[in-house]
């Protein structure tokens, strides 16, 4: 080779002896290069877009193209909105570029919050239409939609029980982002559901969402209660989401309920419970949620309040509250406090309080240290549930040292409560102030295991206080749930 | 040497717990001090001035309620807001008998309640149930052969009939009591026959295929009443007397032939009324 004339080489290039080095070294030098070719691009992109914001655009049509099995008057009701705001605004101040990107970006949102896409591209290009003035554009969104057919077997274990089960889905049933759902498990509690459900969006956010659902469930209640509990119902309910104000929901329900099987040994009480029985109720639930995590969360606070009125029809009449919440907070790191509370009241309004009705209270996912739904009062060998309930958790929860990326985390828990039977003679404060006097205590320790969506619990603890009906577990008990106390 | 696992010591430190125990949470009584009944509701009664409205409409249940009251036993009190499930086996009637001194609650299925009604009359030891000689009380088993075949049948399907078809398929095997199938001798031919696809079910038997029989047995019943005060002319009230007055009075309320068989036979009819005034006021509303 002629002298001078060989190319020079850079300063940190291997030699040519190590191919595998040298081509390796090269890739990396060319996927440097175009990232940073790329990133220029996006950055004059950027560049330009910002300052065209004032631009003089106006959206003119949007075409939807890829959904072919979503009914067109279902995307209208969905972009429409978007549209108006566009066009409406009096200011006149998006009718340009930033008002266009921005009109782009929030049908492109909504058309993924559907759950029907994989996948929604947006483009905006000059108006095809013959009438288009200058400045009027186009938004083309190139959609690629999911499957339609779900089915999906799973083993579970939740609330203290494992079950199997299948689930068939089929969504966009008419085109219009409708889901339909079946759902069948049997269980070790749970001897068997089923669940069929039909959903819809009410509103072209999607934050209101509309469902029908008929549910068929047995349930074994020997350990408390000395018989087994099957439901057979109906339920129509709307669903709003308010954003940081809550979710709302509220549904109407009929159940018909059957108490059967009872056990030889079964008490008096259950016994007046036992046979069919039909409840008509309505009820509203207001939720909120800030947790940074549902499981093991170490910051924010959880709210729900749930309402209950039945006696619409039916066999029995009530007014039920309930209320609960969860507040958890890190104060150093790898160490957080978790304080939750729960409160409930029923009102019966005729007749007298059926069995299902009722609150129960104890168990892992409740007040630790006592058995599974046997406080409060009890007759015989059964657990009969109350009318008014309150129980709280403290908990202390920390990383295992040098091991803060396990899921596993230790906790110190002291639980309080009591379940109680409203007496009809004394008012209403009067009754809670009887419930508060005597609560019932426990402390422990245990690991908690972040097993998505449950988290289980392993704890030793023991009852500190307890009524001389409570069922008590002293020392070990596991539990596996998503809602603990 | 003691392992860290023994077990004494560390079920001792456990048994420690809890530190405080408060009183029992009770259970509100809801229901009489007294012997409470547990029966099958009632038939509604506009008439205010009597008890009529205290009376089963189910046979066994009505059963038990003459029974106790021709025993002489009072202020029983009755309740029909329980389902048959709730009973012992899945029956009723049941009597519950509350807590006496050291003896607790305890809920008596119908074989346990005559037994009880002998300790509340001091009657243990009457070997011929009530019935003057062996050979009647020989003759009272024939007769509840009968009641408890071909009028209970007749009864059955009277009140089948009475019903609209939806409530006949609602009803659980339990409520309908006894199968037609096996009160009938010979037992009736079922509905599906050997040609039918179907696996044998039901039962082939209408009211007016049993008319025949079911007349004669009312006649015979009749007869054997005669103008006596209890049947077979005992000189007080036995079983085989709780059960004619329940088939009676049960046939008495329906709406078709079989009720009109009945009042053919005067005495019959005195007979149930009389009875019927003596089991009404036998009883309280619970």
């Amino acid at each position: 080779m002629v002298e001078g004339l060989q190319p020079a080489a850079h300063p940190h290039e291997p030699g040519e002896n190590d191919l595998e080095k040298l081509k390796k070294w090269q890739e990396a030098r060319l996927e440097r290069k175009l990232r940073g070719e790329y990133e220029s691009a996006v950055f004059n992109l950027a560049e330009l877009v910002n300052q065209n914001l004032e631009t003089p655009l106006s959206v003119a049509g949007v075409r939807v193209d890829g959904a072919t099995n979503t009914r067109k008057s279902f995307l209208g009701w969905l972009i429409r909105p978007w549209l108006t705001r566009h066009t409406g605004n009096q200011a006149g101040n998006s009718n340009n570029l930033q008002g266009v990107l921005y009109t782009a970006r929030g049908i492109s949102h909504i058309l993924q919050e559907t759950d029907l896409f994989h996948s929604v591209d947006a483009k905006i290009q000059r108006s095809r239409d013959h009438l288009a003035k200058d400045g009027d554009v186009d938004i083309i969104l190139n959609t690629r939609e999911k499957g339609r057919l779900y089915i999906k077997t799973a083993t579970e274990f939740g609330n203290n029980e494992g079950s199997v089960s299948v689930t068939g889905r089929v969504r966009n049933v008419f085109g219009g982002a409708e889901l339909l759902e079946g759902h069948y498990s049997a269980g070790t509690k749970t001897r068997r559901s089923f669940q069929g459900l039909f959903s819809l969006p009410l509103s072209p956010s999607l934050r209101t969402r509309g469902q029908l659902s008929l549910f068929n469930m047995e349930r074994d209640l020997s350990s408390f209660a000395s018989c087994s509990e099957s439901s057979h119902g109906f339920k129509a309910t709307i669903n709003s989401d308010w954003g940081t104000q809550g979710v709302h929901e509220v549904a109407y329900q009929v159940v018909l309920r059957h108490i059967n099987n009872l056990a030889p040994n079964a008490s008096v009480s259950i016994r007046t419970d036992a046979g069919q029985t039909i409840k008509s109720s309505i009820s509203h639930s207001w939720t909120k949620d800030t947790r940074d995590d549902k499981i093991t969360a170490s910051r924010g606070y959880y709210g729900k309040l749930f309402q209950e009125l039945a006696g619409l029809s039916g066999d029995v009449s009530f007014y039920k509250a309930e209320v609960e919440s969860q507040i958890s907070r890190r104060f150093v790191p790898g160490l957080s406090l978790s304080f939750a509370a729960r409160s409930g009241f029923m009102k019966t309004l005729a007749g007298r309080g059926h069995f299902s009705d009722r609150f129960q209270l104890g168990g892992p996912l409740s007040l630790r240290s006592f058995k599974a739904n046997s406080m409060g009062p009890r007759d015989g060998v059964d657990s009969l549930g109350g009318d008014i309930y309150w129980s709280t958790g403290i908990s202390l929860i920390s990383d295992i040292p040098r091991k803060a990326h396990w899921p596993v985390k230790a906790h110190i828990f002291v639980n309080t409560g009591r379940l109680d039977v409203m007496d009809a003679t004394k008012g209403l404060s009067e009754n809670i102030i009887e419930c508060l006097r005597r609560p019932s205590v426990s402390a422990g320790i245990g690991l908690m295991y972040r097993f998505d969506p449950v988290r289980v619990e392993v704890n030793f603890g023991v009852p500190l206080v307890a009524s001389q009906s409570d069922g008590m577990r002293r020392g070990f008990q596991v539990g596996i749930g998503m809602d603990f106390l | 040497m003691d392992s860290f696992f023994d077990r004494t010591p560390f079920l001792k430190f456990l048994n420690k717990f809890p530190l405080y125990t408060y009183p029992a949470i009770t259970v509100p009584q809801c229901h009489s001090q007294g012997p409470t009944l547990w029966i099958a509701p009632p038939r509604a009664s506009d008439d205010q001035t009597t008890n009529s409205g205290i009376l089963s409409t189910d046979v066994e249940c009505l059963k038990w309620q003459a029974y106790i009251a021709l025993r002489g036993l009072t202020d029983i009190a009755v309740r029909w807001d329980i389902s048959p499930e709730g009973g012992i086996d899945g029956r009723l009637p049941c009597l519950h008998v509350p807590a006496i001194g050291d003896i607790s609650l305890e809920l008596l299925a119908p074989r346990a309640i005559s037994r009880w009604v002998d300790g509340r009359t001091g009657n243990w030891n009457d070997q011929l149930n009530g019935y003057r000689d062996s050979s009647l009380k020989d003759e009272s088993t024939a007769w509840v052969s009968l009641l408890e075949g071909v009028v209970h049948t007749a009864l059955t399907l009277s009140q089948e009939s009475s019903q609209p078809a939806f409530c006949q398929i609602l009803k659980t095997a339990v409520a309908r009591g006894r199968a037609l199938g096996v009160t009938l001798s010979p037992p009736p031919a079922p509905l599906t026959g050997l040609s039918s696809v179907l696996p044998p079910f039901g039962t082939n038997i209408t009211l007016s295929s049993i008319q025949g029989q079911y007349a004669e047995a009312i006649t015979s019943l009749s007869e054997r009443l005669g103008t006596d005060r209890w049947f077979l002319a005992s000189e007080n009230p036995t079983a085989l007397d709780a059960l004619a007055f329940a088939y009676l009075h049960g046939l008495l309320h329906s709406q078709d032939s079989t009720r009109i068989e009945v009042t053919r036979h005067v005495n019959l009819v005195a007979w149930e009324q009389r009875v019927r005034t003596q089991v009404e006021a036998a009883f309280t509303d619970a």
